[in-house]
């Protein structure tokens, strides 16, 4: 029994740290004052390619690394962590969407210029402007062309490719391989809160495209899966970075003539992030362990299939703590937390951001209620005790 | 990272089989012989067993339906201290027959002034001649109302420093001068928990384990040295119905049809397996050999509260009828093992839950200051012989009496 990082993750981790520790500047955002006219670093992004980040996923017949969940975890943690502005959570987002409902072809053609960065993927999927629905699908394909506006697509003005739902002349929902660079193809960057992201709204007129063969139905409960797990591994990430940041900034504060973290008052809240903390990672990590192949298709994954189960705790409850520790974080920080000078606000916006981007945790709730109120074996009596 | 228990055909395994085979119905003392009681313990009481054969002697006699003996305080916290500390006389008297589950232990720790703060008590062991003298009270003490054999830290040396003047000792439950009361508690159920006197209790030299001093140390070793086990998931303190069990008996009842009560009840599934996750990672860091990380603390401050909010959806799941004595929420659910088990036990234990073995509020310190890195609380007791601390609060108990006193009078006057 082993519920640890393996050497080689230990080694992917140190190397994320080292390169996101030394290249992620937030105080460039922070020192901008409050309007930043770009918080994106191409350099950073290209040196994420050049690490394999791309590739990490995409299985080795493609050109990629054909590593696992439980790989790419120990990367998305530091990414939350550091918050890092790059385009990567759109691009995994749109492999994980290729992979899923891509031809053969289109993946022997697309993946290998992903691996190498020279493409770079988006998934647009959501037309609602509140309350992600993928069933609410207006855009058409008339056969050759797509038209329809797709709402908060993330990392959608760096991308050279979408993969975008729409609906067939039989009304049916399919994917489609949209190349960026055409005339019916309009792109606006959103004026989001969360700055170190990049989300836009995507205006497909007429705009060429290519169908993909797996049909959504089938595609996207993996697609989703996997971005709520990156999703839910940032929020695990962001909320020990955040509380890192607030222990330090407690106990260099000093109040009545004594440091705040000395006051019971303000133990007790760290302790209580700290507890929220520690079981985000506990479920991202188990989450990782039980999608590991599921999403992408590997197969390596065949002792259990509680990989959506685990999706949807890590999610809910991830996304919930990071809210609770960012805004938690401000009022230990006092009202210096809340300037734009601190970076708190960027943690409290990104928390915001992902907790609603696919879906709520209230939803994933509702969706651990009836998974396991469909699995005997998940509610049974406690006799045996190993995990499923 | 891997959730797997050793294999089936593992060698390690098909021993203790075989031995549970030809041992189909052990007696404790067969048991506490093979080593099985105790398997984490040295020869001759265990088997230095490492981490992982801990846990196939627990998978295989569980399978074979055999049972450890019950004396939990011994087997579980005390005995250990005996091996650490004792003598090669208070070894070969006490140890076989505690493991054996022939002499139920009890602990002798708490008092009624000190609580979370342990090393405050005030029970004082007296030297006179070849015996020490024992006078004071000890609560919560859990099985001295069974126990032939207590545990006891005393205060022995009160011109000591606070916690250098501490002692362990043997105690006889049975010795003149030793009175047992049972605490009454909230739940209605026999009494779990009693408050013992000590009067004149005269206990012979040859019961102090370790050196007079030692108290302190000896206690502290004792809390480290737990026995791995495999996580188990009860509500209360890891016994009890669990989470999954609560969403079990909600569903097959029909509650569930209720989306506030869907939400209500994912939740606590979610933090019932939060709860098991971080119960096998610390399991995994010891198994792996690793220093055991910020889980174990973490786990016991979330468990505590998580066990309280579980029973609460049960008592709340009866409406009215769960105010009727014994009533039980999920009728159809079998729940063997005793009263302890039920669930009408749990709802109306489960505020003590989050005192017992450590407030909540004490975890969180021990988050904030162990594994945060926050300033520690400072307590000016520390520093200073006993007795001065013991004259500044009997002076102050005096005043403020006196104060109350005068209040009552003045009350008394203007009526």
């Amino acid at each position: 029994m082993n519920f640890a990082f393996n050497a080689d993750q230990d080694l992917l981790r140190d190397s994320a740290v080292r390169l996101l520790r030394d290249r992620v500047q937030l105080g460039k955002i922070t020192d901008q004052g409050n309007r930043p006219d770009t918080t994106y670093d191409p350099a950073l992004w290209r040196e994420m390619v050049s690490m394999g980040w791309s590739s990490l996923l995409v299985p080795e017949q493609y050109g990629g690394l054909g590593l696992s969940l439980v790989d790419w975890v120990v990367i998305t943690e530091e990414i939350g962590r550091t918050l890092a502005p790059c385009p990567y959570l759109g691009n995994y987002a749109g492999t994980l969407a290729l992979l899923a409902a891509g031809s053969e072809e289109q993946k022997q053609t697309l993946l290998p210029a992903v691996v190498s960065g020279t493409a770079q993927l988006a998934l647009a999927w959501n037309e609602q402007e509140k309350g992600a629905d993928h069933h609410m699908v207006a855009v058409r394909f008339d056969g050759a062309t797509l038209s329809g506006k797709k709402r908060y697509v993330l990392d959608a003005d760096t991308a050279t490719h979408f993969v975008v739902s729409a609906r067939n002349k039989n009304s049916e929902i399919t994917f489609y391989l949209v190349p960026r660079n055409q005339a019916g193809v309009h792109i606006d960057v959103l004026p989001w809160m969360d700055v170190t992201r990049r989300v836009c709204n995507v205006h497909f007129d007429s705009a060429l495209a290519e169908t993909m063969p797996t049909p959504f139905a089938t595609a996207w409960p993996s697609i989703k899966d996997g971005v709520l797990f990156a999703l839910a591994s940032e929020n695990a990430g962001g909320a020990d970075e955040i509380l890192r940041k607030t222990v330090s900034y407690a106990n260099e504060r000093k109040q009545f003539g004594r440091p705040i973290a000395s006051f019971q008052a303000i133990k007790h809240k760290c302790a209580d992030m700290m507890m929220k903390v520690e079981s985000a990672k506990a479920l991202t990590y188990y989450a990782a362990w039980a999608l590991a192949g599921n999403v992408l298709g590997e197969g390596s994954n065949t002792k259990t299939n509680d990989g959506p189960l685990a999706v949807a705790m890590a999610s809910s409850y991830a996304a919930d703590a990071y809210k609770v520790c960012t805004a938690e974080a401000i009022q230990v920080h006092g009202a210096i937390g809340f300037t734009w000078h601190m970076p708190i606000h960027l943690y409290y916006k990104r928390a915001r951001a992902n907790a609603v981007m696919f879906g709520t945790s209230a939803q994933q709730r509702e969706r651990v209620i009836q998974l396991v109120t469909k699995a005997p074996h998940r509610v049974a009596a406690e006799h045996s005790g190993r995990l499923k | 990272m891997d959730f797997e228990l050793p294999i089936e055909s593992d060698p390690r395994r098909l021993q203790v089989r075989t031995w549970c085979v030809a041992n189909p119905k052990p007696t404790g003392m067969e048991l506490a012989r093979a080593g099985y009681v105790v398997p984490h313990w040295p020869a001759p009481w265990g088997l230095s067993a490492e981490p992982e054969l801990q846990l196939i002697i627990d998978d295989e006699l569980k399978r074979a339906g055999i049972f450890r003996p019950n004396n939990p305080v011994a087997i579980n916290n005390c005995a250990i201290s005996l091996v650490l500390h004792g003598t090669k006389e208070q070894q070969d008297r006490y140890l076989w027959p505690a493991l054996s589950g022939e002499e139920i232990w009890c602990q002798l720790f708490s008092e009624p002034s000190s609580g979370s703060d342990l090393a405050s008590l005030r029970t004082r062991a007296v030297r006179d001649g070849e015996f020490y003298v024992i006078n004071g009270s000890k609560i919560w003490t859990s099985l001295a109302h069974k126990a032939s054999v207590g545990m006891m830290v005393a205060r022995t040396d009160p011109d000591a420093r606070k916690h250098r003047g501490l002692s362990t000792f043997i105690i006889d439950m049975h010795a003149p001068g030793v009175e047992v009361r049972p605490i009454d508690d909230m739940t209605g159920h026999p009494n779990e928990y009693n408050q013992c006197f000590f009067t004149d209790v005269r206990v012979p030299l040859t019961n102090l384990v370790g050196e007079e001093g030692d108290g302190w140390k000896i206690s502290n070793t004792q809390l480290q040295t737990e026995r791995i086990a495999l996580a188990k998931p009860g509500a209360i303190w890891g016994n009890g119905p669990s989470a999954r069990e609560l969403v079990a008996g909600l569903h097959a009842a029909g509650a569930l049809d209720d989306p506030a009560l869907r939400q209500q009840a994912a939740e606590l599934y979610i933090e019932g397996e939060i709860l098991r996750l971080l119960k096998y990672r610390n399991l995994s860091d010891r198994l792996q050999g690793r220093p055991i990380g910020p889980e174990s603390a973490v786990q016991k401050a979330l468990s505590a509260p998580h066990g309280q909010r579980v029973m609460a959806m049960a008592l709340e799941h009866m409406g009215e009828s769960g105010l009727v004595q014994n009533a039980e929420p999920f009728a159809e659910q079998e729940r063997p093992g005793g009263f302890m088990e039920s669930w009408n036990w749990g709802i109306w234990f489960s505020p003590a839950i989050t005192l017992g073995i450590g407030t909540t509020e004490l975890m969180k310190n021990v988050i904030a200051e162990r594994l945060l890195g926050m300033p520690r609380d400072d307590d000016p007791d520390v520093r200073r012989p006993w007795r001065e601390t013991l004259k500044q609060s009997d002076a102050a108990q005096t005043e403020s009496a006196a104060t109350n006193l005068a209040h009552d009078k003045s009350i008394g006057d203007g009526l």
